[in-house]
C-alpha cells in the first residue's frame, strides 16, 4: 500500500494472483483516465507543429503533414524569451523559497503553539482569501507605487516572504496529524519551541514541504497578471507574459507558435514535479525520531 | 527601532492612500507654453533669462527620456521598436522607449496605472477607453501642440475618428489605425460551386446585396450526411451591428441616450439574420465565442465571412496561401454601412515632459510614423491611404480601396457613453443569444434589447 | 471584540485558551509574526480601501465620491446579482464534491507500488499546469458543436452530441467538466497525506488481517480527513470566486447562463467603470464565502479527525 511495502518481507509472500489482477485493473483504470486527460496537452504538442492553416482543419489532424519543428526557433526568438524564462525562474524560485520557509513557520504557531488572539487571526488570514483581488487590485498597485516597487521584482517577489494563507492552512493541517506525543516528548528533554519545529516537524513533513514548493512554484511560474501590471520594461517580463503576445486584440494568434512557447514553458514545471517526487516518497520513518 | 517607525507611518499613510489616490490623478490639463529659465551670454556676462517656449525643445539639451505604451503582438513591438530608433536618431532631444502589454489585458493594465496615477508620456488610447476617461482629464488637449506646429492639418484625419477623440472642440488623441469592414471570400469555394468573383469596385457592386449573399452561401454551404463541413456565411454574430446599418436602423439615437432598435427596420434586419439562419441554414446557429470566423476561414471551412483589415495582414504575415479575396460589404435595403473604430496616440496628462511627448505622438501618428510602423489595418489619415505604400501593402490596390471606400460613412463604434459594454453585455448579447437559438422572434428580441437598453441608459 | 471571539470559538469549536503560559504566548506571536506583519503591510489596506469603496461612486479616474449606502441598495435589486451568485453557487457545489472525490480515488490508486508511478502521477498533474494563454483554444476544440472532440467521438458511436458550449443547458455543465480536468492540484495534496501515513500502522493492520479495503477505511480515510477539509475549504473558496473561464471561453453566455459571480463583479469594475459598485458585489461575496466556511468549521469537528488535538 504504501513505501514501507518493499522493505517487508511478508508483502511478497502474499504476492497472489489476486494482487496482480488487481494491479492489473489499477493500470487500465489508470491508463483510460490518463488518456482522457492527455488530450488537450496532446493536441497542444500537435498544433506546435503544424502548419497554421492546418490548425482548425476537419476533420482534425493529430500528426501534422510535416512537422514544422521551426515554430519552436520562431517562437522563442521572436522575443527574448531566453531571458524571459530566466526572470520566471528568479521570481518563482526566490518566491517558492520565500513561502515555504515562512509559511512553515506560520503554520507551525497556529497548528502547535497556544498563544492569544490566535483563533482569530487564523478566521482572519483566511478571510483575505475570500475578498475577490479584483477590488484589492488598485489599492494594491497604489501601494506598491507609494513603496516605489513598481517596475522591479520586489512586489513579486517580497509579499513571498510573509507567508501565503492558503499554504499555511495546508501545512496546519499537515501538521495537526503530527502526534503531539512527539512534542510532548521532546519538550520534557528541554527542546525549545524552534527545536521542536526544525527537529521534529520539519523532518516529519517532507512531503507536504515538497508539495507545497511545487504548488508555489507552478503559481508564481504560471500568474501572468502581476507581473504584467507590476513590471513595464520589456526586458524584466516574465514567460508567462511572453506568452500572452501571442494573441492579438481580436482574440486570434499565431496558434502553433503560441502552443511551441506555453510547452516550453510547461517543461521546467513538469522536470520539477517529477524530480520532487523523490521527496514525496521519503515518508515518515516512525522510528527513526528519538522521543 | 527608528527604521520601524517610520514604516509604520508609511503604512498608515498608505492605507489611506486607496481612497485618495484617484484624487491625485485627477490632473487639469496642462498649459503648453512653458517659463525656462536659460542663461545666455549677453555683452559678455551671462544672464539668466526668463522666456516662455512653445512646443519645440530648446536644442543642445540633454535627451529627455519619454515612454510610449501600446498594446499588440511581439510582431507589432517588433515594428515600434524599429520605428522609436529612427526616431531617435532623427530627434536628437528627445530619447524614446517602448513598453509593451499584451492586447488582452490593456484595458485593465492601463486602467490600474491610470488610476493609480503612473502611465507612460505617451500611450494607446483605444475608443473602449476613451468612453469612459472623456472630460476627466487624462489626456492633454492636444491642440495648443497643434496650433504651435506649422503644416499640422486635423482635417487630414477621417472625419468619423477624428470626432469620436474630440471633447468640446479640442482634440485628445491622434487616430492611428482603425478601419471598417468588409467580405472576405474563399475563391477556390467560390470556383469549386461555380460562383462568379465577387466585384471589387463598390460603385459597380449594386449587384452584391443581402439576397446575392444569401444565395452564394446557400451554394457555398456543404454537408456530409448531418454534419456541415464547410458553412457558406459565418453568422451574423460576429458583427451584426452592420446589418442593423445597412438595413436602413440605427443603435442608438445621436447623443446616444436613447436605444432605437424597435425601428421596424431593425426588426426586419434582425429578422433577416435570423432567416440566414434557420430559414435558409446557410450560417451556424452560434459560433463559439472565441473560435471566431478568422480562424475557421484559411482551413476552408468557411465560404464568406465579413471582417476587418487587420485579418488579411495576420494571413499574410502567417504565411496562409491566398486562396481568398476581398470585396465591399453587401448592400442592404439601407445601403452599404460599416462600422469602424480605432485608437489613437494621446499625450498623458501628467507627462513631465509634454512638448516632447507631443514630438513623438505626432510622429508615430504622421506619415513618416505609421509607414515605419507597417500598416496594420486602416492608416487613420487620408493622405497616407492614398500612398503607393498602402495600397500595395498585403492586398491588390483595388482591395485595399475597398476598406477607403466603406470608411466614407462608416458608424463609428463604440458609441460615445461609458455605459457601451454594459449595453453590450447586458442589454443586447443575452437577449441575441435567444434569436441566435430560436427561441424568440425578431421583434420580441428587438423591444427586449430597446427596453433593457433604455432602462441601463437612464440610469 | 469578545463577541466576534465567542462568535469564532462556536463556529469553530474551539474552546478559548484557559492557561496561555506568557513564554509559549510571545513564541505564538514571534512565529506568525510574518503572516501578521504581510497582512499588516500588504493585505490590510487595500481591503479597508475596498471597504470604502463599497459606500462610494468611483469610475477608476475621478476621486471616489462618497454616496453613503447607495451601492448596497442597488444590490437589493440587480437581477444579475441573483443569478450570477446563482450560477456561481451551483458551479461549486457540484465541482467541488466531483473534485474532491475524484482526487481522493486517483491518489489512492497512486499510492500504490506501480510500476511507472512517477509517469503516471506526471500525467494526471499535467492538465493542471497548462498554461492560460494556451488553454482556452484547447477547450473550444475540445467542446466544439461540428467539429469538437467529444461530438466527433460521438458521432462514431451513432449518437448525436450537443452544443456544448452554446445551449444554456449545458455551457455550466461542460465548465464544470473542463475544470475538473484540473484536478492534479488537489490530488497531489491528497497524495503527500498519504504518504505522510506511517507504514507501522498498515503494517499493524496486515498483520491483523485487515484487507486493502478495510485498511483504507480505518486507516487512510480517518488520517486523511485532514487533509480532505483543507481540500474542501480552499475548493470552496476558490471555486466561488471562479471567473477566468466564463471570461476567455464563454464570456457569460449564452444568455447569461456563464455569468460568474466574480465575473460580474469585474465587467463592473473595469468594463462598466463602476469600481464602487464592484466593491459592494465583493463584499456580498465575501460574507457568502464567509458563511458557508464557518459552517464547513462548524461541522468539522463531526467528521475530521485531528492525530494531535489543537491546544486549548
Amino acid at each position: 500500500m504504501s513505501r514501507g511495502s518493499a522493505l517487508t518481507p511478508r508483502w511478497r509472500v502474499g504476492y497472489t494472483v489476486q494482487k496482480r489482477l488487481a494491479r492489473a485493473l489499477t493500470h487500465m483504470a489508470l491508463l483510460a483516465m490518463v488518456a482522457v486527460l492527455f488530450v488537450p496537452a496532446a493536441w497542444m504538442i500537435s498544433t506546435s507543429l503544424k502548419a497554421p492553416q492546418e490548425v482548425y482543419l476537419f476533420p482534425p489532424k493529430w500528426v501534422p503533414s510535416s512537422l514544422r519543428w521551426e515554430n519552436y526557433y520562431h517562437a522563442l526568438t521572436i522575443q527574448p524569451f531566453h531571458i524571459y524564462l530566466l526572470n520566471s525562474f528568479l521570481i518563482a524560485a526566490t518566491g517558492t523559497l520565500g513561502r515555504v520557509l515562512s509559511s512553515s513557520l506560520v503554520a507551525f504557531s497556529f497548528a502547535r503553539l497556544r498563544w492569544k488572539g490566535r483563533d482569530i487571526l487564523f478566521l482572519v488570514m483566511l478571510s483575505t482569501l475570500m475578498l475577490p483581488s479584483q477590488v484589492t487590485l488598485i489599492p494594491q498597485f497604489i501601494l506598491f507605487k507609494e513603496l516605489g516597487w513598481l517596475n522591479t521584482f520586489r512586489p513579486l517577489i517580497v509579499p513571498m516572504f510573509f507567508g501565503g494563507p492558503f499554504f499555511i492552512f495546508m501545512l496546519r493541517q499537515f501538521y495537526m496529524t503530527i502526534p503531539s506525543e512527539l512534542d510532548d516528548a521532546a519538550r520534557i528533554d528541554g527542546c525549545s519551541s524552534f527545536e521542536v519545529y526544525w527537529r521534529i516537524i520539519v523532518p516529519q513533513s517532507g512531503p507536504a514541504l515538497a508539495t507545497v514548493a511545487v504548488l508555489v512554484f507552478q503559481g508564481r511560474w504560471n500568474d501572468f497578471f502581476d507581473p504584467l501590471i507590476y513590471l513595464h520594461e520589456r526586458m524584466k517580463l516574465t514567460a508567462s507574459v511572453g506568452l500572452l503576445y501571442f494573441r492579438n486584440e481580436f482574440g486570434g494568434a499565431h496558434w502553433p507558435q503560441l502552443m511551441a512557447a506555453s510547452f516550453v514553458c510547461m517543461v521546467p514545471l513538469i522536470v520539477l514535479f517529477f524530480s520532487a517526487q523523490r521527496y514525496f516518497l521519503q515518508g515518515i520513518v516512525f522510528t527513526g525520531v528519538k522521543g | 527601532m527608528d527604521n520601524k517607525r517610520l514604516t509604520r507611518r508609511r503604512f498608515i499613510a498608505i492605507g489611506l492612500l486607496p481612497s485618495f489616490g484617484a484624487l491625485v490623478a485627477a490632473c487639469a490639463p496642462r498649459v503648453v507654453e512653458r517659463v525656462v529659465r536659460e542663461t545666455v551670454v549677453l555683452e559678455g556676462t551671462a544672464q539668466v533669462v526668463e522666456k516662455v517656449v512653445t512646443a519645440t525643445p530648446p536644442p543642445a539639451r540633454p535627451a529627455v527620456n519619454v515612454t510610449l505604451t501600446i498594446s499588440g503582438t511581439q510582431d507589432q513591438a517588433k515594428n515600434y521598436l524599429r520605428a522609436l530608433e529612427i526616431f531617435n536618431a532623427g530627434h536628437p532631444g528627445v530619447n524614446a522607449d517602448l513598453e509593451h502589454v499584451p492586447s488582452a489585458e490593456y484595458g485593465a493594465t492601463m486602467q490600474t496605472r491610470l488610476a493609480a496615477g503612473t502611465a507612460a508620456d505617451v500611450f494607446q488610447m483605444e475608443a473602449g477607453m476613451w468612453i469612459n476617461y472623456e472630460g476627466k482629464g487624462v489626456a492633454l488637449s492636444l491642440e495648443p501642440f497643434i496650433a504651435s506646429t506649422p503644416g499640422f492639418d486635423k482635417a487630414d484625419f477621417f472625419d468619423v475618428p477624428r470626432e469620436f477623440f474630440t471633447y468640446q472642440g479640442e482634440l485628445y488623441g491622434l487616430p492611428a489605425y482603425g478601419g471598417p469592414l468588409v467580405t472576405y471570400y474563399n475563391t477556390e469555394a467560390f470556383e469549386e460551386v461555380g460562383l462568379d468573383p465577387l466585384p471589387t469596385d463598390v460603385a459597380q457592386a449594386d449587384d452584391w446585396n443581402w439576397d446575392a449573399l444569401i444565395a452564394a452561401a446557400g451554394k457555398l454551404t456543404k454537408r456530409e450526411g448531418d454534419l456541415v463541413t464547410r458553412w457558406g456565411w459565418v453568422a451574423p454574430h460576429e458583427e451584426w451591428f452592420i446589418y442593423i446599418y445597412s438595413g436602413g436602423a440605427r443603435l442608438l439615437n445621436e447623443d446616444a441616450t436613447r436605444c432605437l432598435l424597435d425601428s421596424e427596420e431593425a426588426i426586419a434586419a434582425l429578422q433577416w439574420m435570423h432567416d440566414a439562419i434557420y430559414k435558409h441554414k446557410v450560417a451556424p446557429a452560434k459560433t463559439m465565442v472565441t473560435q471566431r470566423a478568422w480562424n475557421l476561414f484559411p482551413a476552408g471551412r468557411v465560404g464568406v465571412m465579413i471582417d476587418r483589415r487587420w485579418v488579411s495582414s495576420s494571413y499574410v504575415r502567417q504565411g496562409l496561401p491566398r486562396n481568398w479575396r476581398l470585396a465591399p460589404l453587401p448592400k442592404g435595403p439601407g445601403g452599404r454601412r460599416s462600422t469602424t473604430s480605432s485608437w489613437a496616440f494621446s499625450v498623458y496628462a501628467k507627462t513631465k515632459s509634454p512638448d516632447e511627448a507631443w514630438i513623438l505622438a505626432s510622429w508615430l501618428a504622421g506619415t513618416e510614423g505609421i509607414l515605419t510602423l507597417g500598416i496594420e489595418g486602416v492608416p487613420q489619415r487620408k493622405s497616407i491611404t492614398m500612398t503607393q505604400t498602402f495600397l500595395a501593402d498585403t492586398n491588390s490596390p483595388e482591395e485595399n480601396r475597398i476598406f477607403v471606400d466603406q470608411m466614407a460613412d462608416a458608424v463609428f463604434q463604440p458609441a460615445k457613453t461609458p455605459k457601451w459594454n454594459q449595453l453590450l453585455q447586458e442589454a443586447f448579447n443575452p437577449e441575441l443569444d435567444r434569436l441566435w437559438a430560436d427561441k424568440a422572434t425578431a421583434r420580441e428580441v428587438a423591444l427586449a434589447m430597446t427596453k433593457k437598453a433604455n432602462e441601463i441608459l437612464a440610469s | 471584540m469578545s463577541t466576534v471571539r465567542r462568535l469564532a470559538w462556536r463556529v469553530t469549536r474551539w474552546r478559548p485558551a484557559l492557561r496561555t503560559s506568557g513564554r509559549e504566548n510571545i513564541e505564538g506571536w514571534l512565529f506568525a509574526s510574518p503572516w501578521i506583519l504581510g497582512f499588516a503591510f500588504f493585505t490590510a489596506g487595500p481591503m479597508v480601501a475596498a471597504m470604502f469603496l463599497g459606500f462610494a461612486e468611483y469610475d477608476l479616474i475621478t476621486p471616489p465620491k462618497w454616496i453613503g449606502s447607495a451601492n448596497y441598495a442597488r444590490l437589493l435589486r440587480d437581477p444579475l446579482l441573483v443569478s450570477s451568485l446563482k450560477v456561481t453557487s451551483i458551479y461549486a457545489f457540484v465541482r467541488v464534491p466531483l473534485v474532491l472525490l475524484l482526487s481522493m480515488v486517483v491518489a489512492t490508486l497512486l499510492n500504490t507500488k506501480l510500476r511507472g508511478l512517477r509517469v503516471y502521477r506526471t500525467m494526471f498533474y499535467l492538465p493542471s499546469i497548462l498554461p492560460a494563454a494556451a488553454v482556452s483554444m484547447l477547450w473550444l476544440l475540445v467542446f466544439d458543436h461540428d467539429y469538437g472532440f467529444i461530438n466527433s467521438f460521438l458521432r462514431q458511436l451513432g449518437l448525436n452530441g450537443c452544443n456544448w458550449l452554446g445551449d444554456t443547458r449545458y455551457a455550466l455543465p461542460s465548465l464544470i467538466v473542463m475544470s475538473l480536468w484540473g484536478f492534479g492540484g488537489s490530488m497531489i495534496i491528497y497524495l503527500a497525506g498519504m504518504q505522510s501515513i506511517p507504514t507501522e500502522y498498515y503494517e499493524a493492520a496486515e498483520v491483523d488481517g485487515a484487507g486493502p479495503i478495510q485498511r483504507w477505511w480505518y486507516i487512510t480515510w480517518p488520517l486523511m480527513t485532514p487533509i480532505l477539509f483543507y481540500n474542501l475549504v480552499m475548493g470552496l473558496i476558490g471555486s466561488l470566486q471562479v471567473f477566468t473561464e466564463g471570461r476567455i471561453i464563454t464570456n457569460g453566455g449564452p444568455e447569461n447562463a456563464t455569468l460568474f459571480f466574480v465575473l460580474y463583479l469585474y465587467r463592473n469594475a473595469f468594463e462598466y467603470f463602476k469600481l464602487g459598485y464592484a466593491a459592494a458585489l465583493s463584499w456580498v461575496l465575501f460574507l457568502y464565502v464567509l458563511i458557508l466556511t464557518l459552517l464547513v468549521f462548524r461541522s468539522s469537528s463531526a467528521w475530521v479527525y485531528y492525530t494531535s488535538e489543537l491546544k486549548r
